[in-house]
């Protein structure tokens, strides 16, 4: 490894920015958002920094940084918004930052066929803002749209809040470009469909930066809606409320946006006088009709006002004040996704609930649905630690979540990613062949071992 | 809330506001992000740890971020308090005109490059000179540290005083340790601390890269700490200077480069810091 010789043939023969001494800037990528490092930070305990970091602005330029990586052998670890959760973009102090914030265009590639063209560093927020502007959306919304980009969005698999209706990122990439680890630009022009696609743009989907980077995408966009409806309701409990969701797919009514949160989050978010479950959502177009009205009023049965939906929907990703009241009680947040069929959702839930609320720390655990499939759903679980246990218990709380999610017959994931926590379930979820074969692509791709993230953590 | 709070705060979010900081959503540079503004704060406040002090110059206190936080936390207040109170704590130990000793052996003669950018070695060796290799953190400390911002005084009075009028050698010779390879059509800049080499840095340059296109000599209005500060003041500079430009632009001045690579120019520069008097 020679990082002198690879930083000085970046700056001096391809002049690409690059800094590897400056420590007002290493220490600026020194985390993501996994709150392991979060709550640590703020404790003022030390984080290494990164050896160094590289800021391509082009995708020739992403390219020359791989080929020289992999001509010098430095391990690169791509770093998006920083924004994941789980030490994605965390890199070890060998290794060097490929920060791609600056392939931030947004254009039109094609305005009829309503395909946009768009740099992996922009942030998912500028590029819906840049839609709405001209009558268009992405209609996708992480909580995180604000702090992610859609690069890293793409490596996550990332879902967002109108994923019943809209699909997730994997639905919505019509084309994309990547450079291998070898220094080779990938480039999958945008089609509607078409065979073998689906492989190659499967190298990036998912896997966090550790087979290709990802530096152009081409997005399928709408038109925005002329014509919403939105609803709110309160439901007996969470288990009828998933019932009656699952009636509701069934019917082959897909709400654009639907959430259903426990009795718990229903309580904390909408500080009801009454027990029960809140389920809410957005059809939108077409959907937005009287029949699908009577039927969600059939299926959900009592309306809340929809001042509640509006304040839930103005605030929903205004996670600080959240985050920051339950820090001065000393209290810190994790949060867990799983994928779970209709047949064992409950379960899944309810053994979860009670059993990761033995662990002494745990305060509470509280879940809402958010994502929602013909044969199942995405369950997102949020729980409060006391931030003086969550160094000692971390494992325990994944330990538990995890393994009972898989002896149910669920994904221990759902759209964060593997990054530094889940390599070991998500293992034993695959088995060893998958392993196997994952370990070979990573291999035939990737020789040198130059990305780094959550695969390689897998395949290890 | 105290000042450590407010920067506490911002390290605790993931930085739902920075995308309205138009110092960062205009250069992407990560430094000025307001979240990381919290988190230099913080470590400057909290753990006495100074590498990320200077970051906090990068905030204009234009108050966007506090205006579009959710629990509207005083960011901007803070970082300008914070300068302040660093400024009574460390006194005389902060510069006023951007530049921070370098604690050299006053026996010995320096040259500094850029950090990483080229193997200046033999150079070094023929001039008989000592390498430090920490430009960049003289780089990054020569954005200086002011608080009031003159905009009309020269930037690096302090290098240039180091590049003497009689100093022939130093631009030229550096140049012999570009790439030989051909630019194309060229643009030569020659900054304005490097006037008084004009000709043999032109020479030298064609002896390299074949005849510039164009020749550009003077400030271009990058000055590292300007364009940190006021980028958009400095990219309007910038653009005027290196209006109708084609090709790539050989830049002799770092902070012009660092600029125009953030810029959407083609750039390269050879150099750039030097210590010590090369005559003896
Ligand atoms: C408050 C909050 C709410 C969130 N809500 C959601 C949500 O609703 N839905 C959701 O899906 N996620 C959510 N997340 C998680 C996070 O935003 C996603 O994982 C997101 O995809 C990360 O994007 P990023 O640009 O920040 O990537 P980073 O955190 O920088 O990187 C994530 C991973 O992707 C890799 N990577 C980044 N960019 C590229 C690229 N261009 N090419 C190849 N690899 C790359 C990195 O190496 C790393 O392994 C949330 C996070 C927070 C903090
Ligand atoms: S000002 Fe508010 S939104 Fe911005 S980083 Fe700080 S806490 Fe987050
Ligand atoms: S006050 Fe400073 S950090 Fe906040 S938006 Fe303005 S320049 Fe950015």
């Amino acid at each position: 490894m020679d990082k002198v010789n690879f930083f000085k043939k970046l700056r001096m023969v391809y002049s690409i920015e690059s800094y590897w001494i400056d420590k007002s800037i290493l220490k600026m990528y020194s985390r993501d958002y996994w709150p392991l490092l979060v709550y640590k930070h703020v404790e003022n305990i030390d984080i290494e920094s990164p050896y160094g970091i590289v800021i391509p602005k082009t995708e020739d330029e992403v390219v020359k940084v791989l080929r020289l990586a992999s001509e010098f052998g430095i391990p690169l670890r791509v770093y998006g918004g920083g924004s994941g959760v789980l030490g994605g973009a965390k890199a070890g102090e060998d290794e060097v930052i490929i920060d791609l914030s600056r392939l931030n265009w947004i254009r039109w590639y094609d305005k009829r066929s309503r395909i946009v063209d768009v740099g992996s560093g922009a942030y998912m927020a500028e590029v819906e803002s840049w839609l709405n502007n001209q009558g268009y959306t992405s209609r996708h919304y992480p909580q995180s749209i604000n702090v992610a980009t859609i690069g890293g969005l793409i490596s996550t698999y990332s879902s967002g809040q109108y994923s019943t209706g809209y699909g997730n990122i994997e639905d919505m990439i019509l084309g994309i470009h990547y450079a291998t680890p070898g220094g080779e630009l990938i480039k999958l022009k945008p089609v509607p469909r078409g065979n073998i696609l689906p492989i190659l743009m499967g190298v990036v989907f998912g896997s966090e930066g550790s087979l290709g980077v990802i530096t152009r995408v081409y997005l399928s966009v709408y038109k925005k809606p002329k014509k919403s409806i939105k609803f709110i309701y309160l439901i007996d409990s969470f288990e009828k409320a998933i019932e009656q969701a699952y009636k509701l797919i069934e019917y082959g009514v897909y709400p654009h946006l639907l959430r259903i949160f426990d009795e718990y989050e229903s309580m904390l978010n909408f500080g009801l006088d009454r027990w029960g479950a809140v389920a809410l959502g957005i059809l939108e177009g077409g959907l937005a009709s009287k029949d699908n009205m009577r039927l969600l009023d059939k299926l959900f049965g009592k309306k809340l006002q929809l001042g509640l939906f509006e304040k839930w929907y103005n605030s929903r990703n205004d996670v600080i004040r959240y985050i920051y009241t339950l820090f001065k009680s000393g209290l810190a947040v994790e949060t867990v996704e799983l994928s779970a069929p209709w047949s064992k959702v409950i379960s899944i839930y309810n053994d979860i609930r009670s059993r990761v609320l033995e662990i002494e720390g745990v305060k509470t655990a509280t879940a809402h649905i958010g994502h929602f499939y013909n044969s199942g759903v995405g369950l997102y679980f949020t729980l409060t630690i006391e931030l003086n246990r969550l160094k000692s218990i971390y494992r325990d709380i994944w330990d538990t979540i995890e393994y009972i999610c898989m002896k149910h017959g669920g994904a221990p994931l759902h759209h964060h990613g593997i990054g530094k926590v889940r390599g070991k379930y998500v293992r034993e979820f695959l088995g060893i062949n998958s392993i196997n074969l994952l370990a070979s692509i990573k291999r035939t791709i990737d020789p040198k071992n130059i990305l780094r993230g959550g695969l390689e953590k897998l395949v290890q | 809330m105290s000042i450590a709070d407010i920067f506490q705060t911002c390290v605790i979010c993931p930085g739902l506001c920075k995308l309205n900081c138009p110092i960062y959503a205009s250069t992407r540079d990560i430094r000025s992000a307001p979240d990381r503004l919290g988190w230099a704060g913080y470590s400057v406040l909290v753990r006495n740890d100074y590498d990320t002090l200077y970051n906090l110059e990068l905030c204009t206190g234009c108050g966007y971020c506090s205006e579009s936080c959710p629990i509207h936390n005083e960011l901007p207040k803070a970082i300008f308090k914070a300068r302040t109170l660093i400024q009574d704590v460390l006194g005389e130990k902060i510069p006023k005109n951007g530049y921070i000793e370098l604690n050299l052996d006053p026996d010995k003669e320096y040259l500094a490059i850029d950090a990483s950018i080229y193997d200046a070695s033999d150079v070094i060796k023929n001039l008989g000179l000592e390498l430090l290799d920490t430009s960049e953190l003289y780089l990054f400390k020569s954005y200086g540290y002011s608080l009031k911002i003159d905009e009309n005084a020269p930037i690096f009075t302090e290098d240039m005083d180091v590049f003497k009028p009689d100093d022939k050698k130093i631009y030229p010779s550096i140049m012999y340790e570009l790439p030989r390879e051909s630019l194309g059509v060229y643009t030569l800049h020659i900054p304005c601390k490097a006037r008084h080499l004009r000709e043999s840095i032109i020479a030298r340059a064609t002896e390299l890269y074949g005849k510039p296109t164009k020749i550009l000599t003077g400030c271009s209005g990058a000055g590292g700490y300007l364009f940190k500060t006021h980028p958009a003041l400095a990219s309007i500079a910038i653009r005027m200077f290196f209006r109708r430009i084609r090709g790539t632009i050989l830049t002799l001045c770092i902070h012009t480069w660092e600029a125009l690579s953030k810029m959407d120019y083609k750039a390269i520069t050879p150099i750039i810091v030097y210590r010590g008097d090369v005559n003896g």
